[in-house]
């Protein structure tokens, strides 16, 4: 009978963690939430913006450029559909994307670039320090590539998603082929937060 | 004799259905598409699926696609630390041994089209022209979609 009981509380207490912690989430999750990334960009809108002008909402954040025509349209793609399908109107989830390629993409450019995958997108440009900046509290690399006399040059860069919850932690990352479900079973836990 | 030239008749006719819509033996480009062009995106790239029904190698060494200044034949790679890096494929080409199929799909080979006269819509039907070391020209139909 002792047996028996002890057994109950040994499987209570491995169930716990599931049944009244915290939903798991599926991305890679920061082992300690980092603190709200600084940095200072532009937007199209014109002034200068922070990571704190998005605290209260979920954001989503990608680095990449609009000359880029297969891993970063796939990837934006993707995140208008967890907004669609978690937030349509907005009011949780803000997805950004931030340029590698300032060289190209002016702040309006990127603007233009991710509102055809969703109208609530925002994307990001600024200096080339301002993007060197940007990038570091995330540790994504990037690096102009000499392409040829058609492209002239490509960008290799980090093609993960980053995610800053409500209180603005740098709190999970996924992988470029992180499915999609995944990601927005995720979103769903992070805006009841 | 007669059910005996019946048979003969009937014979390649069989045969020619058996190949269905003459895949067989051919080069083959099918389900070919592309996303429609965000605003303002000078690029965009092409997937599909080249399938070699031959009985010796062939090689995708170029795509002509009017609306596209130039098409290069790239691969997408990604490292271990999740950067991505494209570049065009060695050699220039994709082999596709005999009897194979070879997919270009996100995030590994593609068609990427630079400098788009027009942006490409949604419903779109663009044709296009693959051309092969073995098989010469052949002409497809790509579909401007989203992914599914
Ligand atoms: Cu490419």
């Amino acid at each position: 009978m002792r047996l028996l009981v002890l057994i109950f509380v040994a499987m209570l207490t491995a169930c716990s963690g599931s049944l009244f912690g915290p939903p798991e989430l599926n991305g890679t999750v920061y082992s300690e939430p980092r603190e709200t990334p600084e940095f200072t960009l532009q937007s199209a809108a014109g002034g200068p913006v922070t990571a704190e002008d998005y605290r209260g909402k979920v954001v989503p954040i990608y680095f990449g450029y609009t000359f880029c025509p297969d891993v970063c349209p796939t990837t934006m793609a993707n995140l208008a559909r967890v907004q669609r399908e978690v937030d349509d109107d907005g009011d949780e989830i803000q997805v950004l994307m931030i340029t590698v390629d300032p060289q190209r993409d002016e702040a309006q450019v990127v603007q233009d670039y991710v509102a055809s995958f969703h109208p609530t997108f925002i994307g990001l440009s600024g200096t080339e320090a301002q993007i060197a900046t940007a990038t570091e509290p995330f540790g994504v690399f990037y690096q102009a590539a000499a392409g040829s006399s058609a492209t002239d040059y490509l960008v290799d860069h980090t093609a993960r998603v980053f995610v800053l919850d409500k209180s603005g932690a740098l709190r999970v990352t996924y992988a470029y082929d992180t499915p999609v479900e995944d990601i927005i079973a995720d979103m769903r836990v992070l805006v009841e937060e | 004799m007669k059910p005996c030239r019946l048979l003969l008749a009937v014979f390649p006719i069989l045969l020619a259905g058996g190949c269905d819509g003459g895949s067989a033996g051919n080069v083959t480009v099918e389900s070919a598409w592309a996303r429609p062009s965000p605003q303002g995106a000078p690029t965009t790239a092409f997937y599909m699926t080249i399938g070699n029904n031959t009985g010796q190698e062939d090689a995708l060494q170029e795509v002509r696609i009017d609306n596209c200044e130039a098409v290069e034949i790239h691969r997408t790679s990604m490292d271990e630390g999740g950067v991505m890096r494209m570049a065009p494929v060695p050699g220039g080409q994709i082999v596709v041994p005999a009897g194979e199929r070879v997919t270009l799909e996100p995030g590994g080979l593609h068609l990427m089209c630079i400098g788009l006269a027009q942006p490409f819509t949604e419903g779109q039907e663009v044709p296009l022209t693959a051309v092969f070391a073995v098989s010469g020209d052949i002409s497809a139909t790509a579909e401007i979609r989203d992914s599914r």
